[in-house]
Formats: structure tokens, sequence, C-alpha cells
């Protein structure tokens, strides 16, 4: 649709409402972001990855990039793509790392323990009102 | 649409506050996760960041500590590692008494509590039948163990094969045969729990959950509400049976058949172990929460009750007032104990 062709449907939406509903409107879209935020936690913006609780680096999240980290069990690929990261362990029995696949959101953890490996999400604190602060298991 | 002049103002403000969006700043949870006793431990506080920089800084520090008292309390009491002092008393010999850390001779002596009152239900000293099942070890066992050895281990393993004497300041420890050896996987974390909060509260910080793998220990509140806690569903991955919500101090540990298990034939074989049979525990339980304000106290009876059943498991909670509990039977019917916190969730 070329720009010109938007003209004729938004003079529509300005003259078929007044102020207070595009107020309205524009309040219940930030409203909808900032639910959205709360609920699943910010973005991350970089990514924190430890070998036995060291930080070894810590590496932004945009862009792609991939390396490897020498856990306790043989290398595990560390990757970054389009905002996320996961890690994949080849010789852990569980895979449980891998399993967990790709992470983004700020505070969002992934974990080969046999391995001694962590990343993890940063990018600001944690949403204060998530549903479940802690799950006993 | 109908408005007077003020209406799309008392709107926007209406639509922030229904978003929690206040204009005043809002408190903050952070979480700060460590590889630690073999799981993960995550401690998490909730602040108000009116007085950030200097608030985060000893934040940042009360946490550290925590974390290095966990892993202090993991060198003294890993079975995993071979230098630890725990260790050191499994490879030493058996029938003799020897010297231990009194933090340990502490430990073993309020697990003792625990191990009297539940019959034996709660035993410290399974290493050697843990060894034998290999569930210690990665990847986890996927076979039963020869019978023969298992009935070999059980023939000498009697109750009292653990003994404490000595002095508070020199304690001494007796462990009878091979058949014994210390594993305080069920107990140790709850303990870590205990010790964790007590350096937060004396770093100054008042509102935290520490997390040990699961288990959960929470101080404060998370401002004007209450910390909101979920308790797994033993049979859905993803699902919680039950939520619970605590605004005071409250150590919540669960145990059940799910963690680590495999199936033979059928049977579903998991990590949680009955010392009078040497086979992982079938009681008709298939998940034990237990809440207490004391760490240590609750992850000893999440096991004990396992163990024993709903009944007699119920029977023992009442020996240890201020303990409450929530079990799922095999039939995923729940019982809980009449101080219980929380609420169980429908299930679909």
């Amino acid at each position: 649709m070329s720009p010109g062709r938007w003209r004729l449907p938004w003079r529509v939406l300005v003259r078929a409402s007044t102020p207070g509903d595009r107020g309205l409107m524009l309040a219940s879209a930030v409203g909808i972001v900032a639910l959205g935020l709360l609920l699943e936690g910010p973005p991350g913006s970089r990514l924190q990855v430890f070998r036995d609780n060291r930080l070894v680096a810590t590496h932004a999240l945009g862009g792609t990039a991939g390396w490897s980290v020498d856990g306790r069990l043989g290398p595990v690929i560390v990757e970054i793509r389009q905002g996320q990261a996961r890690l994949r362990e080849y010789r852990s029995p569980r895979l449980i790392g891998t399993r967990t696949g790709w992470i983004g959101r700020a505070g969002q953890v992934a974990a080969c323990v046999p391995c001694g490996v962590l990343i993890r999400v940063e990018g600001g604190p944690s949403p204060a009102d998530a549903d479940l602060d802690a799950v006993s298991e | 649409m109908i408005f007077c002049r003020r209406t799309p103002v008392l709107l926007l403000i209406l639509a922030l506050l229904a978003t929690g969006c206040s204009p005043t700043a809002q408190p903050v949870s952070r979480t700060t996760t460590r590889l630690l006793m073999g799981t993960l431990v995550s401690i998490t506080t909730w602040s108000l960041p009116t007085n950030a920089s200097a608030w985060e800084e000893q934040e940042r520090q009360g946490v550290d500590a925590a974390f290095r008292e966990v892993a202090r309390i993991e060198g003294v009491m890993s079975s995993h590692r071979a230098d630890s002092p725990l260790s050191r008393l499994n490879q030493a010999p058996r029938g003799i008494a020897h010297p231990l850390l009194p933090e340990l001779a502490d430990l073993l002596r309020r697990g003792l509590e625990v191990t009297n009152a539940s019959g034996g239900a709660f035993d410290m000293g399974l290493d050697p039948l843990i060894l034998l099942w290999g569930f210690s070890r990665e990847p986890p066992p996927q076979t039963v163990p020869d019978p023969q050895r298992i009935t070999a281990w059980l023939e000498h393993h009697a109750p009292g094969g653990l003994t404490l004497s000595g002095t508070v300041e020199q304690p001494l420890l007796r462990l009878a045969n091979a058949s014994h050896g210390l594993d305080l996987g069920a107990i140790a974390k709850g303990y870590a729990l205990d010790r964790a909060v007590a350096v937060l509260q004396e770093q100054g910080i008042h509102n935290a959950i520490v997390n040990a793998g699961g288990n959960l220990r929470t101080i404060g509140a998370k401002g004007d509400r209450p910390w909101r806690l979920g308790i797994r569903h033993p049979r859905q991955a993803e699902g919680v049976m039950a939520v619970v919500e605590v605004d005071r101090p409250l150590t919540m540990v669960t145990s059940g058949d799910y963690e680590r298990f495999f199936i033979h034939q059928d049977q579903r074989y998991h990590h949680i172990f009955d010392p009078r049979t040497g086979y992982p525990a079938r009681s008709g339980l298939i998940s034990v929460t237990v809440q207490a304000e004391d760490g240590t106290l609750a992850d000893a009876l999440s096991t004990a009750l396992f163990v024993l059943g709903a009944e007699q498991g119920l029977a023992l909670l009442r020996r240890f007032p201020g303990s409450e509990a929530l079990l799922m039977l095999e039939d995923r019917s729940l019982r809980r104990s009449a101080g219980f916190i929380g609420q169980p969730v429908a299930e679909p």
C-alpha cells in the first residue's frame, strides 16, 4: 500500500474520534506493552557466561555470535542470535541446558550443572510483579 | 462518546493505574543465580530503588556473602568432594570414633532427632546405598542393582549405626560398619538455607527468597504484598499444584519422586530411599511439601514424611510443632495438615 493510501483511513479515524478517544487508544496501547513487559520481563541487553560461578564472558545480545566454553565434561557452545542466547552441551548426560532453548528476557537462566556452565540474560532488574517469585520442587 | 474537558486526562490516569504504571518509582526484585551444592542456588531480593547506588552495593555485598556461606557449607558437607571433612569421615575406618567439626556434629545431632522420631525413616547414613544405586552419578541409572547386593547392604545397615559422642567442642562420630556412610543430601540444603538467610539479615537484607534447588526460604515480603510461591506439580513439568503467599520467615521444602528417577519394567525408581528396604520409598506419596520456619528441620521432615506415607507422616509432623505439610498421593488426591499455608491449584 502506498503512503497516500493510508491518508484516507487515517482521516476517517480522526474524524470519527475525539481527542479523548485518541488519548484513550494511546494509553491502552502503552498499557498493553507495559503489561507484556511486566508479565514476561524486559528484553535483555547482554549475556553473562559463568564457569564454576566465575564470570568468564559478557556479550551484547545483539547480532550473531558463538563460542565455546570449557565445561567440566567438555566444550559447551554458547550462541547469540537476534537478541536471544542458548547453550548447547554435548557430553552432559541429560542435556538440560540444551533443552532450555533460547532465552532472551532479563533474568532468564540456562545452565548445565554437570558442566559447571551457566548463562544469564542481563538487562536491568526483573519485574516486581511477575506471577510467581519462586517454585518449590 | 461524550467527554468533558477533563475526561481524557482522567482516562489516561486510569489506564496507567490499571497497568501498574504509577508515577512513583517502582520497587524491584533482583535474582542472582549460582551453581552450588550440585544445583542452582538463587537469591531474590526486593528493594526500593530510591537510594539506588548505595543500597544496590550493600545488597550486592550481602548476596555475595550469602553465596560464600553456601559455598563454605558445600565445602564441608559434600560427599562428592574427596577432600571435604565429610568425605574424610566416610573414608575413615569403621567401628572407631573419629573427631569431626562441631558444626557437622551439630547438624548430625539435629538430624538424629528426626531419625529417632521417625523410627529410622530419615537416615543420614545412606551413602553406600546411594552409590550402589548410582543416583549420585551422571548419567543417572537406568537399571536396578543386583538385589543380592541390596540384601547384603540391608543385613549390615541397622538403626543406630551412626553414633555421636564426645563434647560439644570436641565431638566424635562412629560409623558402625561399611554399610553406613554419611550423605547429607536430605538435610544440608535446608541448613544452607538457614545460614544464607542469617547472613543476609546480618547484612541488612530483610526481604528475600533463597532458593537452593527448589528448597525455598523466605524473609520479609515483596513490599506491600506477600511473596508468591508455587509448589511444582509432580506430574506436570511446567505446572504447579498449589500457590503459597507468605510475608513472614518460612521454609518450604518439597520431596518428590519426579526429580531423579528411571522407569524399569513399568516401575518408577526414584532417588528417595526407604532405609528399611534398601529400595526407593513406596509409601503411596508422590510429593511432600513441608513448611517450617527452620530450614534444616523442614528439609529432614520432607524426606521422612515421603518415606513414612500419609498417616505415619502426619503423625510425625505433630511431634514438631510449627511444621506443616501438603501431601500428594498416587491417585493425585491431596492431604494437608491444618496449618499449611497455601491454596491448591485446580488441575486442568
